[in-house]
Protein backbone atom coordinates (compact mmCIF):
# COMPACT_ATOMS: atom_id res chain seq x y z
CA UNK A 1 0.00 0.00 0.00
CA UNK A 2 1.58 3.47 -0.70
CA UNK A 3 1.68 5.59 2.00
CA UNK A 4 1.65 8.59 0.12
CA UNK A 5 -1.61 7.31 -1.03
CA UNK A 6 -3.35 7.20 2.11
CA UNK A 7 -1.58 9.97 3.90
CA UNK A 8 -3.34 11.71 1.22
CA UNK A 9 -6.51 10.37 2.34
CA UNK A 10 -5.62 11.00 5.22
CA UNK A 11 -5.75 14.34 4.71
CA UNK A 12 -9.17 14.26 3.31
CA UNK A 13 -8.41 13.68 -0.15
CA UNK A 14 -11.55 11.14 -1.68
CA UNK A 15 -9.78 10.64 -4.60
CA UNK A 16 -7.05 9.03 -3.38
CA UNK A 17 -9.39 7.48 -0.29
CA UNK A 18 -11.00 5.47 -3.14
CA UNK A 19 -7.74 4.23 -4.95
CA UNK A 20 -6.13 3.22 -1.42
CA UNK A 21 -9.73 1.13 -0.58
CA UNK A 22 -10.16 0.35 -3.92
CA UNK A 23 -6.47 -1.58 -3.93
CA UNK A 24 -7.85 -3.73 -1.14
CA UNK A 25 -11.42 -4.12 -2.30
CA UNK A 26 -10.50 -8.13 -3.52
CA UNK A 27 -9.83 -9.28 -0.25
CA UNK A 28 -12.37 -7.08 1.85
CA UNK A 29 -15.09 -8.63 -0.12
CA UNK A 30 -13.77 -12.18 -0.14
CA UNK A 31 -13.47 -12.20 3.31
CA UNK A 32 -17.20 -10.19 3.45
CA UNK A 33 -18.24 -13.33 1.06
CA UNK A 34 -16.46 -15.77 3.26
CA UNK A 35 -19.01 -14.66 6.20
CA UNK A 36 -22.06 -14.09 4.43
CA UNK A 37 -21.82 -16.34 1.55
CA UNK A 38 -23.97 -13.77 -0.60
CA UNK A 39 -22.74 -11.58 -3.39
CA UNK A 40 -25.39 -8.81 -2.42
CA UNK A 41 -24.77 -8.56 1.35
CA UNK A 42 -20.95 -8.93 1.04
CA UNK A 43 -20.83 -5.85 -1.69
CA UNK A 44 -23.33 -4.11 0.65
CA UNK A 45 -20.96 -5.09 3.98
CA UNK A 46 -18.05 -3.80 2.47
CA UNK A 47 -19.53 -0.64 0.70
CA UNK A 48 -20.57 0.31 4.48
CA UNK A 49 -16.81 -0.23 5.54
CA UNK A 50 -15.84 2.16 2.87
CA UNK A 51 -18.68 4.42 4.32
CA UNK A 52 -17.17 3.97 8.45
CA UNK A 53 -13.44 4.05 7.06
CA UNK A 54 -14.03 7.53 5.20
CA UNK A 55 -15.76 8.80 8.43
CA UNK A 56 -12.94 8.14 10.58
CA UNK A 57 -9.67 7.79 8.09
CA UNK A 58 -7.93 10.45 9.92
CA UNK A 59 -7.96 8.33 12.84
CA UNK A 60 -5.84 5.85 11.41
CA UNK A 61 -2.51 6.65 12.98
CA UNK A 62 -0.04 4.54 10.86
CA UNK A 63 -0.81 4.47 6.79
CA UNK A 64 1.19 1.29 6.60
CA UNK A 65 -2.25 -0.19 8.64
CA UNK A 66 -4.38 0.91 6.45
CA UNK A 67 -5.15 -2.42 4.82
CA UNK A 68 -5.23 -4.23 7.85
CA UNK A 69 -7.25 -1.28 9.73
CA UNK A 70 -9.88 -1.58 6.51
CA UNK A 71 -10.19 -5.37 6.81
CA UNK A 72 -11.24 -4.87 10.45
CA UNK A 73 -13.92 -2.40 9.75
CA UNK A 74 -15.14 -5.02 7.31
CA UNK A 75 -14.77 -8.12 9.75
CA UNK A 76 -16.84 -5.92 12.49
CA UNK A 77 -19.81 -5.06 9.57
CA UNK A 78 -19.79 -8.46 8.53
CA UNK A 79 -20.44 -9.51 12.67
CA UNK A 80 -22.78 -6.94 12.65
CA UNK A 81 -25.03 -8.10 9.57
CA UNK A 82 -24.76 -11.81 10.94
CA UNK A 83 -25.66 -10.25 14.21
CA UNK A 84 -28.88 -8.30 12.70
CA UNK A 85 -30.17 -11.61 11.10
CA UNK A 86 -29.78 -13.01 14.12
CA UNK A 87 -28.84 -16.31 11.95
CA UNK A 88 -25.08 -17.37 13.43
CA UNK A 89 -24.44 -16.12 17.40
CA UNK A 90 -21.21 -14.45 17.09
CA UNK A 91 -19.81 -15.75 20.35
CA UNK A 92 -16.29 -16.26 21.03
CA UNK A 93 -16.85 -19.44 23.14
CA UNK A 94 -14.85 -22.26 22.00
CA UNK A 95 -17.69 -24.52 21.48
CA UNK A 96 -19.44 -21.96 19.29
CA UNK A 97 -17.05 -23.48 16.47
CA UNK A 98 -17.41 -26.05 14.26
CA UNK A 99 -19.34 -27.79 11.43
CA UNK A 100 -23.26 -26.88 12.29
CA UNK A 101 -25.48 -30.28 12.62
CA UNK A 102 -26.42 -30.94 9.18
CA UNK A 103 -27.15 -34.07 6.61
CA UNK A 104 -23.22 -34.60 6.58
CA UNK A 105 -24.07 -37.97 5.21
CA UNK A 106 -25.10 -36.58 1.95
CA UNK A 107 -23.59 -32.97 2.08
CA UNK A 108 -20.05 -33.86 1.47
CA UNK A 109 -18.62 -31.99 -0.64
CA UNK A 110 -15.52 -30.02 0.48
CA UNK A 111 -17.40 -26.34 -0.69
CA UNK A 112 -20.63 -27.66 1.26
CA UNK A 113 -18.98 -28.76 4.70
CA UNK A 114 -16.63 -24.72 4.09
CA UNK A 115 -20.14 -23.51 4.34
CA UNK A 116 -21.18 -25.31 7.22
CA UNK A 117 -19.00 -23.77 9.35
CA UNK A 118 -19.17 -20.78 11.79
CA UNK A 119 -18.84 -17.75 9.55
CA UNK A 120 -16.04 -16.84 11.66
CA UNK A 121 -13.96 -20.07 11.01
CA UNK A 122 -14.65 -20.25 7.36
CA UNK A 123 -13.26 -16.88 7.02
CA UNK A 124 -10.21 -17.80 8.91
CA UNK A 125 -9.75 -20.77 7.03
CA UNK A 126 -9.95 -18.80 3.82
CA UNK A 127 -7.32 -15.86 4.87
CA UNK A 128 -4.92 -18.31 6.12
CA UNK A 129 -5.37 -20.64 3.24
CA UNK A 130 -6.10 -18.25 0.41
CA UNK A 131 -5.35 -15.01 1.29
CA UNK A 132 -2.17 -15.87 3.23
CA UNK A 133 -2.42 -13.89 6.35
CA UNK A 134 -0.41 -15.32 9.43
CA UNK A 135 -2.38 -16.30 12.14
CA UNK A 136 -0.31 -13.28 14.35
CA UNK A 137 -2.41 -11.10 11.84
CA UNK A 138 -6.06 -12.76 11.76
CA UNK A 139 -5.63 -12.58 15.19
CA UNK A 140 -5.19 -8.77 14.89
CA UNK A 141 -7.92 -8.74 13.01
CA UNK A 142 -10.64 -10.86 14.23
CA UNK A 143 -9.74 -9.33 17.24
CA UNK A 144 -9.12 -12.98 18.69
CA UNK A 145 -6.49 -14.48 20.87
CA UNK A 146 -3.93 -15.95 19.08
CA UNK A 147 -4.20 -19.32 21.13
CA UNK A 148 -8.16 -18.86 20.34
CA UNK A 149 -7.35 -18.57 16.69
CA UNK A 150 -5.24 -20.98 16.64
CA UNK A 151 -7.46 -23.51 18.26
CA UNK A 152 -10.23 -22.89 15.91
CA UNK A 153 -8.39 -23.10 12.39
CA UNK A 154 -6.61 -26.28 14.01
CA UNK A 155 -9.85 -27.55 14.87
CA UNK A 156 -11.95 -26.70 12.10
CA UNK A 157 -9.33 -28.58 9.75
CA UNK A 158 -9.40 -31.71 12.05
CA UNK A 159 -13.38 -31.87 11.49
CA UNK A 160 -13.15 -31.10 8.10
CA UNK A 161 -9.85 -34.04 7.23
CA UNK A 162 -12.34 -36.03 9.32
CA UNK A 163 -15.71 -35.58 6.64
CA UNK A 164 -13.61 -35.99 3.76
CA UNK A 165 -12.78 -39.05 4.95
CA UNK A 166 -16.18 -40.10 5.48
CA UNK A 167 -16.85 -38.80 2.00
CA UNK A 168 -14.00 -41.18 0.62
CA UNK A 169 -15.59 -44.14 2.70
CA UNK A 170 -18.87 -43.33 0.52
CA UNK A 171 -17.14 -43.51 -2.91
CA UNK B 1 5.82 -40.40 19.19
CA UNK B 2 4.28 -37.37 17.31
CA UNK B 3 3.23 -34.17 19.64
CA UNK B 4 0.08 -32.20 19.25
CA UNK B 5 1.96 -29.42 17.08
CA UNK B 6 3.30 -32.26 14.52
CA UNK B 7 0.07 -33.38 13.99
CA UNK B 8 -1.13 -30.23 13.31
CA UNK B 9 1.85 -29.05 11.18
CA UNK B 10 0.77 -32.89 9.21
CA UNK B 11 -3.16 -31.78 8.97
CA UNK B 12 -2.54 -28.34 8.39
CA UNK B 13 -0.24 -29.32 5.33
CA UNK B 14 -2.77 -32.02 3.72
CA UNK B 15 -5.69 -29.77 4.12
CA UNK B 16 -3.93 -26.37 2.99
CA UNK B 17 -3.68 -28.83 -0.01
CA UNK B 18 -7.04 -30.04 -0.41
CA UNK B 19 -8.01 -26.89 0.09
CA UNK B 20 -6.11 -24.82 -2.28
CA UNK B 21 -6.95 -27.35 -5.11
CA UNK B 22 -10.22 -26.84 -4.74
CA UNK B 23 -12.01 -25.31 -7.80
CA UNK B 24 -15.19 -24.28 -6.15
CA UNK B 25 -13.33 -22.28 -3.87
CA UNK B 26 -12.29 -19.44 -5.90
CA UNK B 27 -14.44 -16.65 -5.07
CA UNK B 28 -15.15 -14.62 -8.06
CA UNK B 29 -14.93 -10.74 -7.44
CA UNK B 30 -18.14 -8.79 -9.20
CA UNK B 31 -17.63 -6.47 -11.43
CA UNK B 32 -20.21 -4.19 -9.43
CA UNK B 33 -18.02 -3.90 -7.02
CA UNK B 34 -15.61 -1.46 -7.87
CA UNK B 35 -18.34 0.60 -9.20
CA UNK B 36 -20.50 0.25 -5.69
CA UNK B 37 -17.46 1.56 -3.79
CA UNK B 38 -17.13 4.41 -6.65
CA UNK B 39 -20.49 5.08 -6.04
CA UNK B 40 -20.55 4.91 -2.22
CA UNK B 41 -17.32 7.30 -1.92
CA UNK B 42 -18.86 9.58 -4.89
CA UNK B 43 -22.07 10.25 -2.33
CA UNK B 44 -19.59 10.34 1.15
CA UNK B 45 -18.04 13.60 -1.10
CA UNK B 46 -21.44 15.06 -1.70
CA UNK B 47 -22.52 14.66 1.75
CA UNK B 48 -19.19 16.03 2.90
CA UNK B 49 -19.50 19.40 0.24
CA UNK B 50 -23.41 19.55 1.72
CA UNK B 51 -21.99 19.64 5.32
CA UNK B 52 -19.42 22.15 4.32
CA UNK B 53 -22.37 24.21 2.60
CA UNK B 54 -24.55 24.06 5.65
CA UNK B 55 -21.34 26.01 7.75
CA UNK B 56 -22.26 29.06 5.67
CA UNK B 57 -26.20 29.20 5.12
CA UNK B 58 -27.06 32.63 4.17
CA UNK B 59 -24.08 32.24 1.42
CA UNK B 60 -25.38 29.13 -0.52
CA UNK B 61 -29.36 29.70 0.16
CA UNK B 62 -28.54 33.07 -2.23
CA UNK B 63 -26.27 31.05 -4.79
CA UNK B 64 -28.66 28.10 -4.36
CA UNK B 65 -31.53 30.89 -5.57
CA UNK B 66 -29.17 32.28 -8.44
CA UNK B 67 -28.83 28.83 -9.92
CA UNK B 68 -32.53 28.39 -9.20
CA UNK B 69 -33.35 31.50 -11.43
CA UNK B 70 -30.33 30.18 -14.24
CA UNK B 71 -32.47 27.01 -14.21
CA UNK B 72 -35.91 28.61 -14.85
CA UNK B 73 -34.44 31.11 -17.43
CA UNK B 74 -33.27 28.38 -19.24
CA UNK B 75 -36.28 25.60 -18.48
CA UNK B 76 -39.83 27.36 -17.98
CA UNK B 77 -41.23 24.42 -18.41
CA UNK B 78 -39.44 22.88 -15.66
CA UNK B 79 -40.17 26.02 -13.28
CA UNK B 80 -43.70 25.49 -14.00
CA UNK B 81 -44.18 21.55 -13.27
CA UNK B 82 -42.75 22.00 -10.02
CA UNK B 83 -43.48 25.86 -8.77
CA UNK B 84 -45.79 24.55 -5.96
CA UNK B 85 -42.44 23.32 -4.58
CA UNK B 86 -41.64 25.19 -1.02
CA UNK B 87 -38.51 25.48 -1.46
CA UNK B 88 -36.33 25.13 -4.34
CA UNK B 89 -32.52 25.11 -3.76
CA UNK B 90 -33.49 20.85 -3.27
CA UNK B 91 -34.38 21.00 -6.18
CA UNK B 92 -31.44 22.57 -7.28
CA UNK B 93 -29.19 20.21 -5.73
CA UNK B 94 -31.21 17.39 -7.19
CA UNK B 95 -30.38 18.92 -10.76
CA UNK B 96 -27.02 19.42 -10.13
CA UNK B 97 -27.02 16.03 -9.60
CA UNK B 98 -28.44 14.96 -12.79
CA UNK B 99 -29.58 16.48 -16.16
CA UNK B 100 -32.20 13.66 -16.73
CA UNK B 101 -34.08 14.05 -14.10
CA UNK B 102 -34.92 17.99 -15.72
CA UNK B 103 -35.63 16.38 -19.03
CA UNK B 104 -37.95 13.83 -17.78
CA UNK B 105 -39.59 16.52 -15.45
CA UNK B 106 -39.71 19.11 -18.26
CA UNK B 107 -41.30 16.41 -20.29
CA UNK B 108 -44.28 15.89 -17.52
CA UNK B 109 -42.59 13.08 -16.14
CA UNK B 110 -43.09 14.32 -12.80
CA UNK B 111 -45.94 13.88 -9.99
CA UNK B 112 -47.56 15.87 -7.49
CA UNK B 113 -48.20 14.43 -4.52
CA UNK B 114 -48.14 17.02 -1.36
CA UNK B 115 -49.79 15.12 1.44
CA UNK B 116 -48.84 16.41 4.68
CA UNK B 117 -48.50 14.57 8.12
CA UNK B 118 -47.99 16.75 11.26
CA UNK B 119 -46.60 14.87 14.55
CA UNK B 120 -44.07 16.29 17.63
CA UNK B 121 -44.91 20.37 16.00
CA UNK B 122 -42.79 18.80 12.20
CA UNK B 123 -45.34 18.80 9.39
CA UNK B 124 -43.69 16.15 6.94
CA UNK B 125 -45.13 16.74 3.21
CA UNK B 126 -44.30 14.24 0.44
CA UNK B 127 -44.05 16.48 -2.36
CA UNK B 128 -43.00 15.09 -5.83
CA UNK B 129 -42.00 12.07 -7.26
CA UNK B 130 -40.61 11.62 -10.53
CA UNK B 131 -39.88 8.13 -11.45
CA UNK B 132 -39.43 4.90 -13.94
CA UNK B 133 -38.38 1.50 -13.64
CA UNK B 134 -35.18 2.12 -13.26
CA UNK B 135 -34.84 4.94 -10.47
CA UNK B 136 -37.37 6.87 -8.37
CA UNK B 137 -36.66 10.56 -6.91
CA UNK B 138 -39.13 11.56 -4.24
CA UNK B 139 -38.48 15.57 -3.06
CA UNK B 140 -40.09 15.96 0.57
CA UNK B 141 -40.12 18.90 2.99
CA UNK B 142 -40.12 19.17 6.90
CA UNK B 143 -41.98 22.08 8.66
CA UNK B 144 -41.17 23.02 12.46
CA UNK B 145 -43.76 24.92 14.61
CA UNK B 146 -42.46 27.16 17.38
CA UNK B 147 -41.92 24.37 19.42
CA UNK B 148 -38.64 23.83 18.17
CA UNK B 149 -37.00 26.92 17.71
CA UNK B 150 -33.29 26.51 18.48
CA UNK B 151 -33.26 23.90 15.12
CA UNK B 152 -31.04 24.60 12.49
CA UNK B 153 -30.79 21.17 10.78
CA UNK B 154 -32.37 18.14 10.91
CA UNK B 155 -31.82 14.76 9.98
CA UNK B 156 -34.22 11.35 8.87
CA UNK B 157 -33.48 9.19 11.57
CA UNK B 158 -35.13 6.28 10.97
CA UNK B 159 -37.63 5.37 8.50
CA UNK B 160 -39.28 2.53 6.19
CA UNK B 161 -40.42 2.90 2.45
CA UNK B 162 -42.67 -0.25 1.50
CA UNK B 163 -44.23 -1.03 -1.31
CA UNK B 164 -48.11 -1.75 -0.83
CA UNK B 165 -48.00 -5.12 0.76
CA UNK B 166 -45.81 -3.62 3.39
CA UNK B 167 -42.58 -5.47 1.96
CA UNK B 168 -39.58 -3.63 2.48
CA UNK B 169 -38.11 -1.27 -0.21
CA UNK B 170 -35.69 1.00 1.57
CA UNK B 171 -35.01 3.28 4.62
CA UNK B 172 -33.17 4.03 7.68
CA UNK B 173 -32.08 2.20 11.11
CA UNK B 174 -28.90 2.98 13.45
CA UNK B 175 -27.68 5.25 10.77
CA UNK B 176 -27.84 2.74 8.85
CA UNK B 177 -29.58 2.80 5.06
CA UNK B 178 -31.42 -0.14 4.61
CA UNK B 179 -31.75 -2.41 1.42
CA UNK B 180 -34.30 -4.60 0.88
CA UNK B 181 -35.23 -7.17 -1.26
CA UNK B 182 -38.27 -8.10 -3.02
CA UNK B 183 -38.61 -11.41 -4.66
CA UNK B 184 -35.12 -10.97 -6.73
CA UNK B 185 -34.92 -7.37 -6.84
CA UNK B 186 -33.11 -5.41 -4.20
CA UNK B 187 -33.83 -1.75 -3.43
CA UNK B 188 -31.18 1.05 -1.92
CA UNK B 189 -31.11 4.73 -1.67
CA UNK B 190 -28.63 6.34 -3.78
CA UNK B 191 -28.56 10.00 -2.96
CA UNK B 192 -30.10 11.55 -0.25
CA UNK B 193 -30.23 15.16 0.86
CA UNK B 194 -31.69 17.32 2.92
CA UNK B 195 -31.36 21.13 3.33
CA UNK B 196 -31.32 23.09 6.22
CA UNK B 197 -34.17 24.86 8.39
CA UNK B 198 -34.66 27.59 5.87
CA UNK B 199 -36.54 30.91 5.71
CA UNK B 200 -39.19 32.52 8.44
CA UNK B 201 -41.56 29.31 7.72
CA UNK B 202 -38.88 27.24 8.72
CA UNK B 203 -38.93 24.63 6.20
CA UNK B 204 -36.04 22.10 5.28
CA UNK B 205 -36.38 20.29 1.97
CA UNK B 206 -34.87 17.24 0.90
CA UNK B 207 -34.84 14.83 -1.84
CA UNK B 208 -34.01 10.78 -2.08
CA UNK B 209 -33.37 8.73 -4.76
CA UNK B 210 -34.18 5.19 -4.85
CA UNK B 211 -32.87 2.50 -7.74
CA UNK B 212 -33.14 -0.57 -8.34
CA UNK B 213 -30.69 -3.84 -8.34
CA UNK B 214 -32.48 -5.43 -11.02
CA UNK B 215 -32.43 -3.48 -14.68
CA UNK B 216 -35.49 -5.44 -15.81
CA UNK B 217 -37.67 -4.47 -12.20
CA UNK B 218 -40.23 -2.28 -12.06
CA UNK B 219 -41.34 -0.17 -9.17
CA UNK B 220 -44.23 -0.76 -7.31
CA UNK B 221 -46.62 1.64 -8.00
CA UNK B 222 -48.20 2.06 -4.40
CA UNK B 223 -45.70 2.99 -2.00
CA UNK B 224 -46.05 4.06 1.60
CA UNK B 225 -43.40 6.05 3.44
CA UNK B 226 -43.05 5.82 7.28
CA UNK B 227 -40.67 7.86 9.45
CA UNK B 228 -40.50 6.85 13.09
CA UNK B 229 -37.89 9.35 14.06
CA UNK B 230 -35.73 12.49 12.91
CA UNK B 231 -32.50 13.32 14.59
CA UNK B 232 -31.14 17.02 15.56
CA UNK B 233 -27.18 16.92 14.20
CA UNK B 234 -25.57 19.74 16.01
CA UNK B 235 -27.07 18.32 19.37
CA UNK B 236 -27.56 14.47 18.70
CA UNK B 237 -31.18 14.83 19.65
CA UNK B 238 -33.82 12.43 18.76
CA UNK B 239 -37.30 13.25 18.07
CA UNK B 240 -39.95 10.91 18.20
CA UNK B 241 -42.83 10.69 16.08
CA UNK B 242 -45.16 9.36 13.22
CA UNK B 243 -44.97 10.92 9.98
CA UNK B 244 -46.90 8.15 7.78
CA UNK B 245 -48.12 8.80 4.34
CA UNK B 246 -48.61 6.84 1.01
CA UNK B 247 -49.29 7.64 -2.72
CA UNK B 248 -49.97 5.21 -5.57
CA UNK B 249 -47.71 5.75 -8.69
CA UNK B 250 -49.51 7.50 -11.42
CA UNK B 251 -50.18 5.30 -14.71
CA UNK B 252 -48.27 7.73 -16.78
CA UNK B 253 -44.61 6.84 -14.69
CA UNK B 254 -45.62 3.59 -13.89
CA UNK B 255 -46.12 2.62 -17.29
CA UNK B 256 -43.66 4.16 -19.22
CA UNK B 257 -41.23 1.08 -20.43
CA UNK B 258 -37.93 1.47 -21.22
CA UNK B 259 -37.58 1.32 -25.17
CA UNK B 260 -34.50 -1.61 -25.69
CA UNK B 261 -32.00 -1.86 -28.26
CA UNK B 262 -29.73 -4.76 -29.04
CA UNK B 263 -26.24 -3.66 -28.42
CA UNK B 264 -23.06 -4.27 -31.01
CA UNK B 265 -19.03 -4.49 -31.09
CA UNK B 266 -16.63 -1.63 -32.00
CA UNK B 267 -13.14 -1.31 -31.74
CA UNK B 268 -11.10 2.14 -31.36
CA UNK B 269 -7.39 3.30 -31.65
CA UNK B 270 -6.18 5.19 -28.12
CA UNK B 271 -2.57 5.66 -29.25
CA UNK B 272 -0.67 2.67 -29.79
CA UNK B 273 -3.46 0.45 -27.78
CA UNK B 274 -6.19 -1.01 -30.13
CA UNK B 275 -9.74 -1.06 -27.61
CA UNK B 276 -12.22 -3.87 -28.61
CA UNK B 277 -15.46 -3.24 -26.71
CA UNK B 278 -18.97 -3.80 -27.20
CA UNK B 279 -21.77 -2.71 -26.12
CA UNK B 280 -24.25 -5.08 -24.45
CA UNK B 281 -27.30 -3.65 -24.30
CA UNK B 282 -29.28 -0.38 -24.35
CA UNK B 283 -32.38 0.73 -22.75
CA UNK B 284 -33.93 4.29 -22.85
CA UNK B 285 -35.82 5.49 -19.65
CA UNK B 286 -37.59 8.82 -19.34
CA UNK B 287 -35.19 9.82 -16.60
CA UNK B 288 -32.22 8.55 -18.49
CA UNK B 289 -30.01 5.98 -21.31
CA UNK B 290 -28.91 3.15 -19.60
CA UNK B 291 -26.04 0.78 -20.82
CA UNK B 292 -22.84 -1.13 -20.00
CA UNK B 293 -19.99 -1.37 -22.38
CA UNK B 294 -17.99 -4.29 -22.02
CA UNK B 295 -13.89 -4.22 -22.78
CA UNK B 296 -12.97 -7.34 -24.71
CA UNK B 297 -8.97 -7.48 -24.91
CA UNK B 298 -7.95 -6.15 -20.89
CA UNK B 299 -5.39 -8.64 -21.73
CA UNK B 300 -3.94 -6.10 -24.29
CA UNK B 301 -3.45 -3.14 -21.38
CA UNK B 302 -0.79 -3.95 -19.10
CA UNK B 303 -1.33 -5.11 -15.74
CA UNK B 304 -2.90 -2.10 -12.75
CA UNK B 305 -3.96 0.02 -16.09
CA UNK B 306 -7.64 1.36 -15.84
CA UNK B 307 -9.73 3.25 -18.49
CA UNK B 308 -11.39 6.68 -18.17
CA UNK B 309 -13.94 7.74 -21.16
CA UNK B 310 -14.97 10.57 -22.05
CA UNK B 311 -17.95 10.32 -23.65
CA UNK B 312 -21.88 11.25 -24.55
CA UNK B 313 -25.28 10.32 -26.94
CA UNK B 314 -25.96 12.43 -30.24
CA UNK B 315 -28.87 12.35 -32.32
CA UNK B 316 -28.79 12.19 -36.08
CA UNK B 317 -29.17 16.63 -35.97
CA UNK B 318 -26.18 16.70 -33.49
CA UNK B 319 -28.27 17.33 -30.49
CA UNK B 320 -26.05 16.21 -27.54
CA UNK B 321 -27.19 13.75 -24.89
CA UNK B 322 -24.62 14.11 -21.49
CA UNK B 323 -23.16 11.71 -19.20
CA UNK B 324 -24.99 11.97 -16.50
CA UNK B 325 -22.80 10.45 -13.68
CA UNK B 326 -18.87 11.60 -13.05
CA UNK B 327 -16.48 9.82 -15.88
CA UNK B 328 -15.91 6.45 -14.27
CA UNK B 329 -12.15 4.56 -14.03
CA UNK B 330 -12.41 1.08 -14.06
CA UNK B 331 -9.73 -1.37 -13.67
CA UNK B 332 -12.04 -3.89 -15.70
CA UNK B 333 -12.67 -1.65 -18.83
CA UNK B 334 -16.13 -2.19 -18.32
CA UNK B 335 -18.59 0.90 -17.46
CA UNK B 336 -22.45 1.15 -16.72
CA UNK B 337 -22.90 4.96 -18.05
CA UNK B 338 -25.67 6.87 -17.63
CA UNK B 339 -27.01 9.43 -19.97
CA UNK B 340 -29.64 12.44 -20.18
CA UNK B 341 -32.26 10.51 -21.82
CA UNK B 342 -33.75 10.99 -25.32
CA UNK B 343 -36.54 9.27 -24.19
CA UNK B 344 -39.18 11.93 -25.04
CA UNK B 345 -37.23 13.16 -28.37
CA UNK B 346 -38.30 11.30 -31.78
CA UNK B 347 -34.77 10.95 -32.77
CA UNK B 348 -34.21 8.37 -35.45
CA UNK B 349 -30.86 7.80 -34.99
CA UNK B 350 -28.63 7.20 -31.69
CA UNK B 351 -24.62 7.70 -31.55
CA UNK B 352 -22.17 6.85 -28.70
CA UNK B 353 -19.81 9.45 -29.10
CA UNK B 354 -16.48 8.61 -27.54
CA UNK B 355 -14.30 11.85 -27.21
CA UNK B 356 -11.56 10.86 -25.45
CA UNK B 357 -9.97 7.74 -23.53
CA UNK B 358 -7.41 7.91 -20.75
CA UNK B 359 -5.35 5.00 -19.97
CA UNK B 360 -4.13 5.53 -16.20
CA UNK B 361 -2.07 3.76 -14.44
CA UNK B 362 -0.61 4.68 -10.90
CA UNK B 363 2.18 6.49 -12.18
CA UNK B 364 -0.17 9.14 -14.09
CA UNK B 365 -2.44 8.55 -17.21
CA UNK B 366 -1.75 9.42 -20.90
CA UNK B 367 -5.57 10.85 -22.42
CA UNK B 368 -6.23 10.28 -26.32
CA UNK B 369 -8.35 12.06 -28.86
CA UNK B 370 -10.44 9.44 -29.91
CA UNK B 371 -13.66 11.41 -31.29
CA UNK B 372 -15.38 7.28 -32.09
CA UNK B 373 -18.85 7.62 -33.63
CA UNK B 374 -20.72 4.16 -33.13
CA UNK B 375 -23.91 4.29 -34.16
CA UNK B 376 -26.58 2.68 -31.79
CA UNK B 377 -29.73 2.84 -33.35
Amino acid sequence: MDEVIVNRARQGDADCFAEAVLAVKDQAYSIAYCYLRNPENAMDVVCNAVEKAFANIKKLKDPKLFKTWFIRIVINECKLHLKREKKWSILEEAESFGLQPANWDTRLDLDLLLSQLHPVDRSMIYMKYYLGYTLDEISTLTEMPLGTVKTRIYGNLKLLRQQLEKKEAYL
Amino acid sequence: MSTTNDRHFKEEAEMARELQQHPNLHIPIPDELEWRIRERIHNLKRKRRNRTAKIATAGVAAVCAASFCLAVNLSPAFAKSLSQVPVLSVLVDALRMDKGIEAAVENGHAQQIARSVTSNGIQFTLDHVVADDKRMLLTYSLKLDDSHPEIKHLDLNSFTIRNGEGELLTGKENEQYLSGKIGETEYRIRHSSLSPVQGESRVATGYMEIVSSDAHAVFPPAIQMSISSLSVPETGEILQGTWETSFTLDPRLANAKPLEYPGQSFEMNAGPHQLKLKVDEIRLYPTMTAMSISFLNPEDLPAGTGILYTMHLEDENGKVYEHIDDEELTDSGNVRPQFVSSYFDSSQELYLVVKAVEITSLNGGKRYEVNKRVRLY
